[in-house]
């Protein structure tokens, strides 16, 4: 049974596709580079679902080309070229990039919307320091 | 080895691995940096004191830390990795590419103490490369204004798609980088690149060239030759300057385009032209269609895709960028290690109207990377065009009588005579240092300038 939205509250949240390329449980240290892409289906602080897509080309454009095609909104990576990050600045994403840590940790902190570029959390969670690792200009 | 009492055996080691121009760290058996050296440091932008303890994937951004990564195949071998080539991050978001040779290090008593690694930086000789083999990709156009975060934003499709494209802007605002961007980053890249000069080939040679020729088509054709859609079949062939074919000629490619077909001259067979077709142009050619020059059907089978680049003085912002990358080009060509401009050079090319556009701009850093000879560039270092009041644009105020502009001339001129030297400059003159020091303030000569001549001066 659906319920009808009350009138003056908003019940829609919208669904956000965040991409992650990782390495194991660490985020992977290079965006052009990364042999798997997971991306998650979150909505307000939840995940919906999460889907790994292995990446064998070497071709940082078929990177770009995967999160369009999946409708990406936002993407968490590690280091990345500057043309890389302005191309999909360009294209409408948010990127929040040059952190590291565990892919979980980051995520977790995303959606508390505390992650900030930069970003660097100990390998097994912890406080972290945001914004420590290298200075973006946003 | 130190002599006995000199240097302990440490610091004597860590003083030669401090000297050494290669890049040197080692890591423990959890990949985790013990050792960082100052070349290390140089190359990836990164201080020992940040990289130490840190994972080297987390320093290094590489493309082998997923897929091939050195350390641990030393550590699953204990062999020697050598010259392995790499790509690296630095910390300021460029790649660069290394090489990379590793091997383990092992306690007195045999115990695996983890790895070390050298890596040497390969972007000079990159570079380099790129200059004769003319292989750039998007990387190499720099750009960061709107005009150019849009075309980013559409490269990964244009390079994925077969279309037609057309490439607008002004001379020298790097129209043909973007046409070998497209191919190199296309499937066609293997493939040859083939560039046509529509405004340098005659018109009663255009099919000929275009087409090629066989044998017996006219006098003197005494054996086959292939055209150049011929030659890059394949691959990508770029007309520059289409907006100068003329009118009879404009047919001829109108065709090539609908049909992607050809006929050689002389020749009664038909054939397929497998090429993807780039064009460039520096005029309006939708006005030259408006004024009956320009074949419509031509413009529009041109112009599928279609991209701006907009003059160098409409997007301002990415002046100091492409400072930064022509500094960085020269030093590696003319081995010299410029490290930038000064704020006043700054400011006078991002007031500066560049009408030859970014060909301009390089001709200008070349032209200071002739006089400077290390440091920074200055105005001193600049075209006499652009020290004038005319170039340095509202530096010195507008509206001033041609006497004081007389004043202004006269008084810049004697201070570059006397390379900076205020003294020197006062005496010539046959004023005070402090009148002359009121008058370079009134007419706005900056103190920059003569900093720069004098520091340029020394030894």
């Amino acid at each position: 049974m659906r319920l009808a939205p009350r009138q003056g509250c908003n019940l829609e949240v919208r669904n956000v596709r965040i991409a992650i390329p990782r390495m194991g449980e660490t985020v992977a240290p290079c965006f052009e580079y990364c042999c798997t892409m997971a991306i998650y289906t979150t909505t307000g602080r939840h995940i919906l679902d999460q889907i790994d897509f292995p990446i064998r080309s070497r071709e940082p454009l078929d990177r770009v080309r995967l999160l369009r095609d999946q409708k990406v909104d936002t993407l968490i990576c590690g280091g990345m070229q500057d043309v890389f990050e302005k191309m999909l600045q360009g294209s409408g994403f948010e990127v929040i990039s040059w952190v590291s840590g565990s892919v979980e940790d980051l995520l977790d902190m995303y959606l508390r919307g505390r992650l900030v570029p930069g970003t660097e959390l100990p390998e097994h969670g912890g406080a972290g320091i945001p914004g420590e690792g290298r200075t973006t200009e946003h | 080895m130190p002599a006995p009492g000199s240097v302990s055996e440490a610091q004597f080691f860590e003083t030669v691995l401090h000297c050494v121009a290669d890049g040197v760290f080692t890591v423990d058996c959890d990949w985790r940096i013990t050792s960082f050296n100052r070349a290390a440091e140089r190359i990836t932008g990164v201080s020992a004191e940040r990289a130490v303890g840190r994972r080297c994937s987390e320093v290094f951004h590489s493309d082998l830390c997923e897929r091939g990564c050195p350390i641990r195949e030393t550590l699953e071998t204990e062999q020697e990795v050598i010259d392995r080539s790499a790509r690296i991050l630095t910390k300021r978001g460029r790649s660069i590419p290394i090489s990379v040779s590793s091997a383990v290090l092992r306690a007195d008593d045999g115990t695996l103490l983890g790895v070390v690694e050298t890596f040497r930086d390969l972007s000079t000789l990159e570079q380099l490369r790129r200059e004769i083999t003319s292989r750039y990709t998007f990387e190499d156009i720099i750009g960061r204004s709107e005009a150019f975060q849009k075309i980013f934003a559409l490269m990964p499709d244009i390079a994925a798609s077969e279309s037609t494209v057309l490439i607008e802007g002004p001379s020298g605002s790097g129209k043909e980088l973007l046409a070998r961007a497209i191919h190199n980053l296309s499937q066609r890249r293997t493939k040859p690149y083939v560039v046509v000069n529509c405004g340098a080939l005659p018109t009663n040679l255009f099919e000929s060239e275009l087409f090629g020729y066989e044998r017996g088509a006219f006098t003197d054709a005494r054996r086959d030759k292939p055209g150049r859609i011929t030659t890059a079949e394949g691959g990508t062939i770029f007309f520059d300057e289409v907006g100068d074919l003329p009118l009879e000629t404009q047919v001829k490619l109108l065709r090539l385009l609908q049909e992607r077909e050809y006929t050689p001259l002389g020749s009664v067979e038909t054939r397929q032209a497998n090429v993807r077709m780039v064009a460039a142009t520096n005029r309006d050619l939708s006005t030259l269609v408006s004024q009956g020059r320009f074949r419509d059907d031509l413009y529009f089978r041109l112009a599928v895709v279609r991209l701006t680049i907009p003059s160098l003085a409409r997007r301002r912002e990415d002046v100091p960028y492409l400072v930064e990358h022509f500094i960085h080009s020269f030093n590696a060509k003319q081995g010299k290690r410029i490290q930038g401009v000064t704020p006043a050079v700054m400011e006078i090319l991002m007031r500066h109207e560049f009408p030859g556009n970014v060909r301009e701009l390089e001709n200008i850093i070349e032209y200071a990377f002739v006089l400077c000879r290390n440091g920074l560039i200055d105005i001193c270092h600049l075209p006499d065009e652009l020290k004038t009041p005319l170039g340095r644009g509202d530096l010195v105020p507008a509206r001033v009588s041609a006497l004081e502009e007389s004043e202004a001339s006269a008084i810049r001129q004697a201070v570059l005579r006397n390379r900076g030297h205020v003294g020197r400059t006062a005496r010539e003159l046959r004023i005070s240092r402090t009148t002359l020091w009121r008058k370079m303030k009134k007419h706005g000569i900056r103190r920059d300038d003569l900093r720069c001549v004098q520091d340029d001066a020394e030894p």
